[in-house]
Parts: structure tokens; C-alpha cells; sequence
């Protein structure tokens, strides 16, 4: 009875399944034969379940006529669909009829047509097909349709895209993800373990600089009086100063150890090179500026 | 074949206005009155145009017959339904023979040719 | 033993009470219904002419009666023969014509209802024999005197339409 109650409450909020209703244009716009692929929207799953139809008939009152609405039946023989209006020995008028009845699926709806039998000719002649469809009649069609992962699954099964070497049905398959997630996590540790010695050192760095450091103290230094405490402070706690006040440093002669040996230095014949294609170069620019030659 | 569910519908038309009055027979019976007959007859104003209906009571000559109702004219919205009764004199029954109903416009409201429309329901 | 009365009692109400089946009644009975499909609107074709015909510039009003159960009603059909509304006219100059016709059926046999039209005066009775819709386009025509124009102004008429029970 819970089952039964939660399929009910389930079932009463369904996801995102819509069902769409609508009406062809006018099949007998061209001519009084049509097929339903010309005006039925190419959807999945569509159904038909009903036909307005609206025609004028001119006939003799004294004569017999039929005016026949008929839809061949795509999967056999016969008709899916026949309706016949009498108009035998009555005159001509316009008519309107709307029909309505079970789901005809599009597929077996073959082809249409709407014709006189006897005397009488129509005019002004008006068909609309009413139609339905479920746009989740595929699961596939949107991620919101019922049913959707796991069409989504099955597909990509069919298509070799999943990779089969792991069965999740396997009561092991949980402690392998487990293990292919705990070396992932191991590398992780190993990474922290190379970062933590630099963070020591620089805390070492840090205590020295956070007592030489005067953030916390501005006010003081811009004092006097607090300037000069600061100074007296300082003077007595020589241990740190020491280190510089005491330092020495190994004096002593540095000798060259670079010694450049005397010898002749030959001229450089491809500078005397250039300097003869300077001059040549100046004597050609003057001459453009010498009128006389 | 299958079967077909007709309906008469006006499919290839556009917005139509209507007015429906019910029962087709109407039966009067005795009221709280003595003397006095009643019936009830319902009235669907489907006429935007249209907001007030006259009841009227004829014998078979279309002769007027006095009668008393909670009001001779019946205020109706667009798509309200309304019951109303109807007491004529008990010496009237046998010569009542049609009760009807009327729409009415208001004078400002006529701005053009328009369709007054009376639906006559008759007495069993 | 009133605890297992109660009990017992307690589980019968719990045992009804789990659904409940609503029932949606109604009921088929002759009805009557009058639509008016289309307002008229009088053209004006020459000076002393108001008609409602389309070649003179008019629109036919168009009343539809629905019927439930066939054979329980007439309909009839009023042209009008005076003006609801207009400028000050001498009533007795102008003329007036008018026709009612069947346009339009749900049932071929309706359009036998304009064979058996019964006239008088200008009104047109039709016997509803045919459960069904039928549409019936009404035409009127208003001539002013011997070649007197029409006052400017606003003309309203009224059609009347009836649904009398047999």
C-alpha cells in the first residue's frame, strides 16, 4: 500500500512531460486529395483525434448526392477514417461538421480526400485534422523526460561508449573506486609534506622581523618622548646588536692576479677597409651637389 | 470503422454571443402562496452585448399575462447564469402557455443594427 | 468490550475512507440556444438606400440557433421594419424589405428548413426538426421616400430572433 501510494503521489507530479495539442492548416488548400505528411508536424508519437471539415455544395434539390471525408488506412486495406453526408434530394448549402474520436496514431493515417458522389459540386472546401503528441514520447528528446538516464545509459551501452571492464553491479565495484581515490589522495600528502619546510623557515624569518618591525608602534615613533624610550630600549638589549658591533672583517692587500703581457698590436685592416668605402661613399654623395661637373 | 462521436459545434466561426434559457417544458407548480403557482427557469447570458433580459409570460395568442418574478428584468454579466422564479395566478395556468425571456440593450449601448434574441420555454 | 465496538468501528471508517470515486453527472435535454454569429452593419449605396447586402457595402447579421434534441423548437426570424435608432425621419416614407435564409448547416437535412419556411409579415418560421447548428443570415433594405436622401446620422435596427418551444 506504500508502494502503492508513492507510485500515486509520483505519478501525480510527472517531470516535464508536456502534451501538445493543435490543428493542421487546410488539407484540401490545393486540391481535394492531400497526404497527412504534407500538413502533420513530423513529431514522434503524434495522434490524431478529430476532423473539422467545412464545405459548399451546389446541387440541384431534385437530384441524389453524397459528399464522402474519407483517410486510407496506411497500414492495410480500407479506411481509418469515412464519413458520408446525405444530400439526396435536398438543396445545396454549406456545411460545417467537427468529428471527434479515439487516438488514431499518425502512422496509420494514410491518405485523404473529400469527394461527390451523384450530382453536385463543391466549393470553399476546409479540412483540419486535430492532433496530439507527448514531447517525452522519446526519453531522449530532453534530460527533463522520465526515464532519461536511463535511455541515456542504454545508449551509450548500444554505442560502445561506456566502458564495460567495471561492472557497478559488482559488490567489489565500490572498493575499487575507493582505492583509485586513495592514491589520488596519497599524492596529495606527498605534496604537503615538501611545502611544510619552507613554512618553517619563513616563521623563523618572521619572529625576527615582527620584533624589528614597527607597524604596531607608529604612534611611539612620531613621539618624542616615546621616541626616546624606544632609543633606550634598544640601547639596552645589545645581544642582538653585538653581532654587527663585533663582526670583523679579514683586512689585508689584494693582489692582481690579471696581468697584461706587452706585445705589439697589429691595426685592423678591415677597419682601413671601411674607412676607404666611407670615403668613397662621401665622395659620390658630394658630387650630386657639385654643379659644375 | 469506427465510431464517431458528432458534435455540433460552430467550428469555422469566429466569437458568437448567445443566449440559452432552460427547461424547453417548464411546469408550474404550487408556491408558498395560496393561489399562487411557481416555476424556475434558468437563464446563460453568453452575449457580451447584452447585460439585462425581460421575462415575459404569453398565452397562445401571444397575449401578455400579468405575472410577478424577482425582477422582471434580470440583471446578467457576460457568462453568469441565473435562476429565476416566476409566479403567475392559479386562474392564469390553464391559459398560460409561453414563458420567455427577452434581451434587452441600452439605449447609449446601440451603436449599431444588432440581433435581439427571445427564447421561449412552454408551459406542460 | 465497548473497546472492540470502537476498534471495529475505527477500522471499518479507516477501511471506507481510503478513496473516494467523484461521479460527474449531467444530463442531455432539449435545449435551446440562440448565437448571434456576425452584428449587421448597413451600407449606404445611394442616398436614399441602407442595405445590408455586401455589393452595397452592408454586412448580413447571421443568427445561429443550436438545437439539442431536434423536433422541440421552432425558430423565427424578425427583419426589421423600423429603426431603433436614427435622425428625425418621416417614419411612413421609408420602405422596408427583407429575406432570411438558411447559410449554413451541421446536417444536411437542415438545409430543408428553407423549403419549409413558413412566412407572415416579415417574419420567417422554421421548424427545427434536426438536432444541430444552423446559421441563417438575415438581409435588410431601407428605402427613404421617392428620391429622398437619407438624413447624415448614426441608423441602428433590430433583428429579432426566437427560439419558441413546440
Amino acid at each position: 500500500m506504500a508502494a502503492g501510494l508513492f507510485f500515486y503521489c509520483f505519478s501525480a507530479y510527472p517531470l516535464a512531460s508536456e502534451i501538445i495539442t493543435g490543428r493542421t492548416s487546410n488539407a484540401a488548400a490545393e486540391a481535394l486529395q492531400w497526404t497527412m505528411e504534407s500538413i502533420l508536424p513530423p513529431q514522434a508519437g503524434l495522434s490524431i483525434n478529430g476532423l473539422i471539415y467545412q464545405y459548399t455544395i451546389t446541387k440541384d434539390p431534385d437530384t441524389d448526392a453524397w459528399v464522402t471525408i474519407q483517410n486510407e488506412n496506411a497500414n492495410g486495406d480500407g479506411y481509418v477514417l469515412s464519413y458520408t453526408d446525405d444530400w439526396s434530394q435536398l438543396p445545396g448549402n454549406t456545411l460545417s461538421r467537427f468529428l471527434s474520436f479515439g487516438d488514431i496514431p499518425s502512422a496509420s493515417m494514410g491518405d485523404g480526400s473529400i469527394f461527390v458522389t451523384g450530382d453536385g459540386t463543391l466549393s470553399d472546401v476546409n479540412v483540419g485534422y486535430n492532433f496530439k503528441f507527448d514531447t517525452c514520447i522519446v526519453p531522449l528528446s530532453d534530460p527533463s523526460c522520465p526515464g532519461f538516464k536511463d535511455a541515456l545509459y542504454k545508449w551509450l551501452l548500444d554505442n560502445g561508449l561506456l566502458d564495460n571492464s567495471v561492472d557497478i553491479n559488482d559488490p567489489y565495484y565500490d572498493q575499487y573506486v575507493q582505492e583509485i581515490l586513495n592514491r589520488k589522495a596519497n599524492a596529495f600528502d606527498d605534496e604537503d609534506e615538501e611545502l611544510i619546510e619552507p613554512k618553517e623557515e619563513r616563521e623563523d624569518k618572521d619572529s625576527l622581523e615582527a620584533k624589528l618591525s614597527v607597524n604596531d608602534r607608529k604612534m611611539n615613533i612620531a613621539e618624542a618622548a616615546k621616541q626616546n624610550a624606544m632609543l633606550e630600549v634598544l640601547r639596552a638589549t645589545p645581544t642582538e646588536f653585538n653581532v654587527y658591533l663585533n663582526a670583523s672583517i679579514q683586512g689585508g692587500v689584494y693582489e692582481e692576479t690579471v696581468v697584461l703581457e706587452d706585445s705589439t698590436l697589429p691595426d685592423n685592416a678591415s677597419v682601413m677597409s671601411n674607412l676607404t668605402q666611407s670615403t668613397l661613399h662621401q665622395t659620390m654623395v658630394r658630387s650630386q651637389y657639385d654643379l659644375n661637373q | 470503422m469506427k465510431k464517431f462521436l458528432v458534435i455540433a459545434l460552430a467550428a469555422f466561426c469566429g466569437p458568437a454571443m448567445a443566449h440559452e434559457m432552460s427547461p424547453t417544458y417548464v411546469e408550474f407548480g404550487p408556491s408558498y402562496v395560496d393561489n399562487v403557482l411557481k416555476t424556475d427557469i434558468e437563464i446563460f447570458n453568453r452575449r457580451e452585448d447584452v447585460n439585462y433580459y425581460q421575462i415575459e409570460v404569453y398565452d397562445k395568442d401571444w397575449k401578455s399575462i400579468s405575472f410577478v418574478a424577482d425582477t422582471k428584468i434580470v440583471n446578467l454579466k457576460y457568462l453568469e447564469k441565473k435562476t429565476v422564479d416566476v409566479y403567475i395566478k392559479s386562474n392564469d395556468k390553464d391559459r398560460a402557455v409561453y414563458v420567455c425571456t427577452l434581451s434587452r440593450f441600452i439605449k447609449e449601448d446601440v451603436t449599431k443594427t444588432n440581433v435581439s434574441s427571445r427564447i421561449c420555454s412552454k408551459v406542460k | 468490550m465497548f473497546k472492540k465496538v470502537l476498534i471495529t468501528m475505527a477500522c471499518l471508517s479507516a477501511g471506507t475512507a481510503t478513496y473516494a470515486n467523484p461521479v460527474i453527472r449531467g444530463t442531455v435535454a432539449s435545449k435551446c440556444s440562440v448565437y448571434t454569429t456576425t452584428q449587421g452593419v448597413y451600407g449606404n449605396p445611394s442616398p436614399d438606400v441602407l442595405s445590408t447586402a455586401a455589393a452595397d457595402g452592408g454586412v448580413q447579421p447571421i443568427v445561429r440557433f443550436d438545437v439539442a434534441i431536434g423536433d422541440y423548437y421552432y425558430g423565427k426570424i424578425t427583419y426589421p421594419t423600423a429603426f431603433t435608432s436614427s435622425p428625425s425621419l418621416t417614419s411612413s416614407a421609408v420602405a422596408w424589405t427583407g429575406d432570411v435564409d438558411v447559410s449554413q448547416v451541421t446536417v444536411p437535412a437542415m438545409s430543408a428548413y428553407t423549403n419549409d419556411v413558413v412566412t407572415y409579415d416579415n417574419t420567417y418560421q422554421y421548424d427545427l426538426t434536426e438536432a444541430g447548428s444552423t446559421w441563417f443570415k438575415v438581409s435588410s433594405e431601407a428605402t427613404y421616400g421617392v428620391n429622398q436622401a437619407f438624413p447624415a446620422g448614426s441608423y441602428v435596427a433590430t433583428v429579432v430572433a426566437e427560439c419558441i418551444a413546440k
